[in-house]
């Protein structure tokens, strides 16, 4: 087992402090969930454990259980990864692909294989770091590492979380702030998973299974398949609510199509969640306005531009039917989940 | 002591009104009364308003003095003027205002977790920082922790500032008798419920009225241009808007930063008369960068709603939080907040 321990006597102290504080994190509703996924107290020990009491004495009571049964920092590890599952949104994802080599056959995959190589080249560079699996839904390996020196004991506080799909090239990270140990964790990842190439894409989030759908390009089936008659209902509804008899026909016809051309862009299922889109612009000025300003400079104007919202796809869905964009929207910002990006870098041509 | 209720009128009727009753009789002053009464009625500002270009004012502000004005966030509110206020009694001031913040701390009405109730209140003038010789002098309020141990001398650290000040505030000095003070903006930086008991103090105590000046979008388009029409060295920040897009249920928010050379490039592209800045030029400069926009993205930036200005000279933000950055322009960034504030009282 990687990164192993021999089971003390004893829990060690440090390992009894990391696995409290996981637990303290831990919202009350979200306690038993945990505990039965992590399944290392045992029925007849949590049936002792009043439920009802308040976090602090609550955590006491399962640390000492936890002493009970000698954890080790795997078994620790583990409950940490777990944490990290149900609360996934609490980190920024990164999102990486993997390139094969030319002419590399796609060989078989063996999962403890895998893990095992993975493993190995982590300890031979590092010596001192703590790596731990878990498998979850849909074949993905949820991997964790906490990072040390040849001299230093990892820091489990600041462990870097790995989702990687086997049957895919997407790996999704979340790197820890210790940023000098990315280069080994990329070369881990291609070695073992006998690949050539890691490259990061431009795409990050909270929300790892947006991500997903959007790298899968699964968000038009992902969400429930929606009732057909639905939109037609949502356009009359539309039209008939604040009906102005004056509203001429012209204009009802605009409205229609920019719900039309707003539906056939998006489509019409609920859209992945994002945070935020950035470009990077460097772009020459033209204007139609009173021509001239700006007509002799050569060089672009240099802008950052950031969408932020708790959910961006939808909010920039309503922009057109609000009035305050046209329809079609732009591609730069319809492309997003289509490229699977939402960093970008745009330049005159 | 004050026989209105303020809550009933509106601010500028209230502090108009209270001054009316002192003033029963004085002419000029109601017939400027009527007259900026009328004006109110307009939309703010005339379309063609020409400002002075913040490079001409004057910078005999000693740099060293005011350095820590710079780079501190400042919540903004308009004051009436002040009654029967005194320059030479700021040391007693300082008692009475010590005095007063203990006992309401005392009574609980103002709780902060971990404060230290050893305070002190310091006033002090301002110098320099005004428009002409005219405007009342600046004068700074500050709240220290006083030091446990009396033996010591060091100076305790700063809880809160507010300070006070006028520049060019002649339409305002117009209206009042020689008993007012007038100070119409002032900005405090620190714990919220401090700034609440200190008004509550000058209010009591100078028969004033505080009242937070948020600074709409046509405002904050006219900062940008001013502020980057001034001529800087060296740039120290990107040049900044923030937008905030009404559609729902999601909220949207957009940034759109611009390197401060080429906002200037385009500033001069379109700038005219030297020395002054026309509505003309601001509307020009704004649609400017809105069609920029709109080039790429196809969203109406004009729909949305302004919510905050970042510049290399300052920054601002609707709700009334200010940032001087360049000490260089810090006359004229307090000009025109100067002249928001004063409005707002009339």
């Amino acid at each position: 087992m990687a990164g192993d321990m021999s089971r003390a006597e004893e829990m060690d102290e440090t390992v009894a402090e990391f696995i409290k504080r996981i637990f303290l994190k831990i919202p009350m509703t979200n306690i038993m969930t945990i505990l039965k996924a992590w399944d290392f107290l045992s029925e007849s020990q949590l049936q002792t454990v009043n439920f009802r009491q308040r976090k602090e004495p609550l955590v006491q009571e399962l640390v000492l259980l936890c002493e009970e049964k000698c954890a080790s920092l795997n078994d620790a590890a583990l409950l940490d990864i777990i944490y990290i599952q149900v609360h996934r949104h609490q980190k920024l994802w990164d999102v990486f692909k993997m390139n094969k080599g030319p002419g590399e056959d796609v060989d078989l995959f063996d999962i403890e294989q895998f893990k095992s190589s993975f493993t190995k080249i982590l300890q031979r560079a590092l010596k001192n770091v703590t790596v731990s699996f878990r498998d979850a839904e849909e074949n993905a390996v949820w991997i964790r590492i906490a990072w040390g020196t040849h001299h230093t004991k990892p820091n489990q506080y600041k462990a870097t979380y790995v989702v990687y799909y086997p049957q895919t090239p997407y790996v999704f990270m979340s790197l820890s702030r210790l940023k000098r140990n990315i280069p080994l964790l990329d070369q881990a990842l291609m070695i073992a998973s006998k690949h050539h190439q890691i490259v990061k894409i431009d795409l990050r989030s909270r929300y790892l299974d947006s991500l997903k759908a959007i790298v899968f390009k699964q968000y038009n089936q992902f969400f429930e398949t929606h009732n057909s008659t639905a939109p037609l209902q949502e356009t009359s509804l539309w039209l008939d609510t604040n009906m102005d008899l004056r509203v001429i026909h012209e204009n009802k016809i605009e409205k229609e199509r920019v719900q039309r051309v707003t539906r056939e862009t998006f489509g019409d299922c609920p859209q992945p969640r994002l945070e935020f889109a950035q470009y990077k612009l460097e772009t020459k000025f033209k204007s139609n306005l009173n021509g001239g300003i700006l007509a002799d400079r050569e060089e672009p104007l240099r802008c950052m531009i950031k969408f932020s919202s708790p959910h961006l796809l939808e909010a920039l869905k309503s922009l057109a039917p609000a009035g305050i964009a046209d329809a079609p929207l732009s591609p730069l910002l319809t492309c997003i989940p289509n490229k699977g990006m939402n960093y970008f870098k745009i330049k005159d041509k | 002591m004050d026989p209105y209720d303020a809550s009933k009128l509106t601010p500028r009727q209230s502090a108009s009104s209270r001054l009316k009753d002192y003033f029963i009789g004085a002419t000029p002053l109601q017939k400027r009364l009527e007259s900026v009464r009328k004006q109110a009625t307009f939309v703010s500002t005339p379309p063609r308003k020409k400002i002075p270009q913040c490079s001409q004012l004057q910078e005999d502000v000693d740099p060293q003095k005011v350095a820590f004005l710079l780079h501190k966030q400042w919540t903004l509110y308009s004051l009436t003027p002040l009654y029967k206020f005194s320059y030479t009694n700021l040391k007693e001031y300082s008692r009475l205002l010590s005095a007063f913040i203990t006992a309401e701390k005392q009574k609980g009405l103002a709780v902060e977790v971990g404060e230290d109730m050893n305070i002190k209140v310091i006033f002090s003038t301002l110098l320099g920082v005004k428009g002409t010789q005219k405007d009342s002098e600046a004068f700074l309020v500050q709240i220290l922790s006083k030091s446990q141990r009396p033996s010591e001398n060091t100076e305790g650290k700063v809880l809160w500032t507010g300070w006070f000040c006028c520049i060019f505030g002649e339409s305002l000095l117009e209206t009042v008798s020689e008993d007012f003070t007038c100070l119409p903006l002032f900005l405090a930086n620190g714990a919220e419920a401090n700034t609440a008991i200190i008004g509550t103090w000058f209010q009591k105590t100078f028969d004033c009225y505080f009242s937070p000046l948020s600074i709409n979008a046509f405002n904050l388009s006219w900062m940008a241009a001013m502020w980057t029409a001034c001529k800087m060295d060296h740039y120290m920040a990107t040049t900044e808007f923030l937008w905030s897009v009404p559609c729902s249920p999601q909220s949207l928010d957009i940034s759109y930063a611009i390197h401060p050379e080429d906002a200037k490039a385009l500033w001069d592209s379109i700038h005219k008369t030297p020395g002054e800045v026309t509505q003309e030029e601001v509307d020009l400069f704004m649609d400017c960068l809105y069609s920029h926009f709109h080039r790429h993205f196809k969203i109406h930036l004009s729909a949305t709603r302004l919510v905050r200005v970042s510049t290399s000279v300052a920054s601002a933000h609707t709700d009334g939080k200010i940032k001087i950055l360049c000490h260089k322009y810090l006359i004229g960034v307090l000009a025109y907040l100067t002249e928001l504030a004063i409005f707002q009282i009339e």
